[in-house]
This record gives C-alpha cells, structure tokens and sequence, in this order.
C-alpha cells in the first residue's frame, strides 16, 4: 500500500502504468498494474450564492482544490467569515457518513458560538476575549490598509476608504493593530501604547557592558506554546532575550520594531506560524502579512543605516519545542557577529 | 526510482523471518515518531517499512539505516497494526548477511537451520584433515598437553589462514556494500568528510546508540558485557599466539592474562545470560527471536563454556580434555571463521554503515 498523486495512467503495449507522484517512495514512481479503479472526482459547490456582504467577496474564501476551510488543524469547522461554519463535503471531500459526523461536530462549533455571543465574548482562537478594536478615527487617513488586510472581513469601507468596523466578525487576532501606519487602532489590553511600553521598560545594557539585549516578539498560538514547553523540558535559552507575546505576528505594528531599535536593543526576532499554502497561522495570513511588511522593515532599517540581519522572522509548530531553542541561540549568536546598535545611549 | 517492481519472494521471505503481516502497515509513521536514534531527515523505520512491504530489496539491503537502528523495540511496541517495524528491520539486517556473503554457499548454509548439519560438518572434517596431515590424528598418552593433539605451528598457521581467508571474501562483500549505500543514499549537500573512525569507534565502545534507546535499557548492559568479554578474549587470545611462539605456553592460572581470561568468560556468560533470559521471558515485548539469534547466542556459549572446560581438563588431567578441546576447536570455527555469514556479522556490516553514515552527516 502506498499514497499519492496519480498524474497519470496510460497503455504501454498492452499493460496500464501508473504514475505516482507526491507518494512517500519521496519521488515520482511507476507501477505496471493489472486493474486499475477510478474512484469519481468531487468539485467543491460554489459558495457564491450566499450573497455575504463583505467587501472581500460573497461566498467563502476557498483553499486548495477551491474547498473552503479555515485553520485546518485546529478548526476545520471555522470558515473566515466568522459565525459561519462549513461541514461535509462544503469544506473536504467525504462520504455520507463521514459528512454526518462531520455536521455533528460543526453543529458543535456553532453552539459554542451561539453561548460565546451571548456572553459577548470570541470564539476561538482567543476564546472569552471580551475586547474589540477601538479606533481613534480623528486620526484615521482612510489608507485602507486594516479593510484589506483583515482575514475575516471585519472592516467594511465607505466609498472614500474611511474603515466602517464590524465587530460581531472579529477574532481579535489584531492584524489590524499591525497594519495601521497612523496607529490609530488597538485593543483595551493590547495595543501600540501597551506594548512599546513594555518594550522600552525593558533594561537595555550599555555598549561597554558588552551584553546584546534581543526583543523577541512569540506569536501565542503555537510559538509561545512551543517556548513554554522549552521551558518545561528546561532548555536553555540566552538570557539576553525578552519576550513580548502577541496575538498574531500580523500584529505587530512597525513602529514596536522601530521603537525596540532606538530604545538600543541589538535585534528584533518574530517567531511564528507557518505561511504559504499549508499555512497553519491561526489567523489565515498573519505570517504572510509579516514576509510582506518585511520589505518596509528593510526600508526603515536602511533609513538608520542598520543591517537587515538585526531583524529575521522564524517559523515553527507547537511540537517543535527543541527547534526553539536553537533559533533563538543561533540568532543571539549571529547577532553577537554584527556587533552592538550603534543606537544604544543615544 | 522510476518503475517499481515488488519482489514478492523477498517480502515473504522477510515476512516468515520477522513473522510480520506486512501489508498491514498504513505508514502512519508512528514507528518513526517514537524512534529516539532517527534522524530527523528521511527519517526509519517508516520508508523501511514501506519498502518492506512493496518487497523492494535493493533499497532496503544497501541502506545505511538498517543498521543504525539498535532494536530497541519501541516501534513494534507502538505500533497501531502490530506489524511489528523492529523485526522486519532485523529480519532485513538478516538479509544482508545472505546477500554480500561470498562464497554464497556459506551465507546460505549459515541462514538456515537445516543446513546446521552440513555448517558443523565442515570444520569438523577440515580440523580432522589437518590432524591427519599433522599426523597427530589420535589421543596422546601421558599428562594432557593440548600441543601433543594439535601441535602449536599447525594451529597457528591452519586457523590464522582460515580465518583471514574468510575475511578477505567479507571485506569485498563489504566493498560491494559501501557502493550499494554510495548509491542509495547519496551524500547530501554538504558532502562526504573524511571518514570519522574515532568518533564511530567511540560511540562503538561507549553504547552510546544503546543508551540512546528508549526503552529496555539493559539491553546496553548486556551487550556491554559481551562485548568487552569478547573483546577481552580477543587480545588474551592474541597473547597466547605470541606465547605459544616465545615458548612459554601452557600459561599457568596465576598469569594476569589466564586470570583475564577467566574473568572475560564470566562476563560473557552474564551477558548472554540477561540476553537469554530476556528473550525467553520477555517473548511479547522483545519480538520475535529467529534462528540467528539463538544460533549466535547458542554458539558463543559454547564456545566460551567449552573453553573453560579444557582449561580445567587440562589443570584435573581428565580422559575427555582431548574431546572437548576437539569441540572447542569446531566452536572456535563456529564464532570467528563463520563470523561474517552469522549474527556476529554486525561487528563488520554496523561499523561500516555507521562509518559511512556519519561521514555523510547523518545521526
């Protein structure tokens, strides 16, 4: 028995040869078989006939093979629009019996939905989060960066670009937070005051002290997790790091980094989940958001004539708890290589 | 690899020695995850399993993997359809004694217990033909002096000859399976380096594999035990050829090295002890014990109690010392000629996997 892609199955003089890629022979096999069984193609039903008023489209965002899903680890019920929940063969492909259970278990989701709403809180990720995003629209320049880079559409928009806010969609991953470049948005217990002020009540050794200083910002779904569990198995990890948890690494603003940098830490690591089409960001494009915001960084480094190298993102999952251990070291490490912030004591 | 054709005679084969059902495993990889001694890229027993079970006997008999594994058990111990990956894995490791042996006929003769007869009979008839060529063929009268049967000189020269005849024949098999790993499992990015015999002789000597398995921790004290016993032996051995040469021979008891001697067998018998009773006791945790594994066991001991028989027939002056010096002789044959074709093979198929594992960096 093996598992894979089937790219192809043709006659070859008489005899069926398949071909097998993506299978775990970790290389693109042939079979020579005597029957081969087709099973039927499943395509996923269009969502658009839900007519959703959201200013990113009407039906749900889909993923690979255009079936719609949200985090597909830990919640393969949640769709992006928040409240709505896919089951059967809306999110996978299934038979009867499993799109039975798999009903059940959405129907499950949207009860704990249903009691979260009453009592005014989120559902998960941040469950019993009972904050929202407060923003200080006399300063807001209607750029739209928050109405574009918020996963669940919480942000619709007036003609002109002014963010007309929807609170019952959040999930409180403060990606928005992360985005404003007039910082005009936060939370009542995370946002761009709280947390430059935990970044510059941190003590920062003088240069002559010859002891780095490194912010690490761990995103709280999986990262920190993973740290905690370093610690619990005690490894050890440089001293010279102080951790910030954020709710997502889409929230951290530029301006903490830019904060950090001038206060005199010697370099700023943002520790993740992982992006791209397996994604597992708890919050859809988080990690995405932060590889694409890294350009600006550069920018704003470059500004104060700082190398690159003092900034640098990491992915892990909750498991790997001894690989965090050794992204920090090695990062401490190669930070000691560049040298101090010239922006120390300044 | 392209076309995949199952060699279902080798599946089935590895099925009857590992007495695993192979096309029970799903490859959920649990076997893998609980594996504390594999590496983290293209990690085993998984792809082995999946090789096993398509009967793809190429890639799983010159592979390095094989032989990193230490048989801990811990695979067969969490696997969700029992197909058991630390026998089929041994049952491999089996395999490869049969493959790379030369001449064939002695991989062969070794693998099986009806040819035992034919595997005993030849020492026995070669060790008679140098007897007769010696012309020492008969008991000798007066006090026992082992000399007067097998005169030193012809001892020396016969079984040195043998045994590194046999050796030679096991190193080709062991150059054919260095290509064979070349070949399979290709240094990666960053290259061979210059091949680590300290470090692999280090972890050899310290257990380190042993110690780094999860569970049934004796296992390291056991073979620590044997191997150091051997060892041990080994070099006393050594002593008494050059001593049989200087004209000092028989040693007596009060010799440091008869006295090492002596403690070197205690030590085996202990570890075969705790390996014997574990395997009997421990039948549904420890897996399936073949008839390679007895063969050795049974073997070793013999030879090591037969050894000390003759050292006390020769001390009390018994009428059987002869005799049992004779089966000595055919034990000794046994363990150290037939070394490459048994069980005991590891000592040459391990250390050199292991070499050419580390050298390409993989741990």
């Amino acid at each position: 028995m093996t598992k894979g892609v089937v790219e192809s199955v043709t006659d070859h003089g008489g005899e069926v040869q398949v071909v097998v890629g993506e299978s775990l022979f970790e290389q693109q096999i042939t079979l020579a078989a005597d029957l081969v069984v087709l099973a039927t193609g499943m395509v996923p039903n269009t969502t658009t006939d839900l007519k959703l008023q959201y200013r990113l489209g009407e039906g749900l965002p889909e993923l690979a093979y255009e079936f719609s899903d949200s985090h597909f680890i830990c919640f393969p019920y949640e769709t992006r629009r928040t409240g709505i929940y896919a089951a059967g063969t809306v999110r996978a492909p299934m038979d009867m019996e499993m799109s039975q259970e798999d009903g059940a278990g959405a129907m499950m989701k949207a009860i704990q939905c249903i009691e979260s709403v009453k009592r005014g809180e989120a559902v998960h990720p941040r469950a019993g989060d009972r904050t929202f995003p407060e923003l200080y629209m006399e300063r807001c320049t209607d750029c739209k960066r928050c109405t574009e880079e918020c996963p669940f559409g919480s942000y619709d928009e007036t003609e002109k670009g002014t963010p007309l806010p929807n609170p019952a969609r959040c999930r409180r991953c403060g990606i928005c937070v992360g985005s404003c470049p007039e910082r005009v948005i936060g939370f009542s217990d995370f946002s761009i005051n709280s947390v430059s002020a935990m970044i510059k009540a941190v003590h920062v050794p003088d240069e002559f002290e010859e002891k780095p200083r490194v912010l690490v910002f761990v995103c709280e779904n999986d990262a920190y997790p993973a740290l905690d569990a370093a610690g619990v198995q005690r490894l050890k990890i440089s001293p010279f790091v102080r951790i910030i948890p954020v709710r997502c690494l889409g929230s951290v603003n530029k301006v903490w980094i830019s904060d950090a940098l001038s206060h005199g830490y010697d370099g700023i690591l943002q520790i993740g989940c992982k992006p791209g089409d397996d994604y597992q960001c708890h919050f859809i494009h988080g990690s995405e958001l932060t590889e694409q915001r890294g350009e600006n960084l550069q920018e704003t480094l470059e500004t104060m004539m700082l190398e690159p190298e003092r900034i640098q993102t990491r992915f892990v999952e909750i498991t790997a708890f001894h690989e965090i251990q050794s992204i920090i070291n090695d990062y401490v490490e190669e930070l000691e290589l560049i040298g101090p912030n010239p922006f120390k004591d300044m | 690899m392209g076309m995949i054709t199952p060699d279902i005679e080798f599946k089935r084969k590895l099925g009857r020695l590992s007495g695993a059902r192979l096309s029970q495993c799903m490859q959920c990889g649990n076997c893998s995850a609980v594996c504390s001694l594999a590496p983290a890229e293209r990690p085993f027993p998984r792809k082995e399993m999946l090789w096993s079970a398509w009967g793809l006997k190429e890639q799983l008999i010159g592979n390095a993997d094989i032989w990193l594994c230490h048989q801990c058990g811990d695979c067969s111990t969490y696997c969700p359809r029992d197909v058991k990956p630390a026998d089929v894995i041994s049952a491999v490791r089996l395999q490869s004694y049969a493959h790379y042996a030369r001449p064939r006929f002695l991989g062969k003769m070794l693998a099986s217990p009806g040819w035992l007869p034919a595997a005993l009979a030849l020492p026995v008839l070669v060790i008679m033909a140098i007897l007769s060529l010696a012309g020492t063929f008969r008991i000798p009268e007066g006090p026992v002096d082992y000399s007067a049967f097998f005169p030193h000189v012809w001892l020396n020269s016969t079984f040195s000859a043998i045994t590194l005849f046999f050796y030679l024949l096991a190193f080709l098999g062991l150059g054919r399976f260095w290509k064979d790993m070349k070949k399979l499992n290709p240094p990666g990015e960053q290259g061979r380096t210059r091949l680590p015999f300290f470090k692999v002789l280090g972890e050899i000597l310290s257990h380190s594999s042993f110690a780094a398995c999860g569970s049934r921790q004796w296992r390291k004290w056991a073979h620590m035990l044997l191997f150091f016993g051997f060892a041990l032996l080994i070099l006393v051995t050594l002593y008494a050829i050059w001593a049989t040469v200087s004209h000092n021979y028989p040693l007596p008891l009060s010799n440091p090295f008869k006295i090492a001697g002596n403690v070197a067998s205690l030590m085996i018998y202990s570890g075969l002890g705790i390996m014997a009773f574990q395997r009997l006791t421990h039948r549904d945790v420890f897996g399936k014990s073949t008839y390679a594994d007895w063969l050795l066991l049974v073997a070793i001991a013999l030879l090591t109690l037969s050894g000390t028989l003759v050292q006390l027939a020769r001390f009390g002056d018994w009428t059987v010392a002869y005799h049992l010096y004779f089966f000595h002789l055919v034990s000794v044959w046994f363990v150290i000629m037939y070394l490459p074709f048994t069980k005991l093979g590891h000592i040459f198929y391990r250390t050199t996997a292991l070499l050419y594992a580390r050298s390409i960096g993989r741990k």
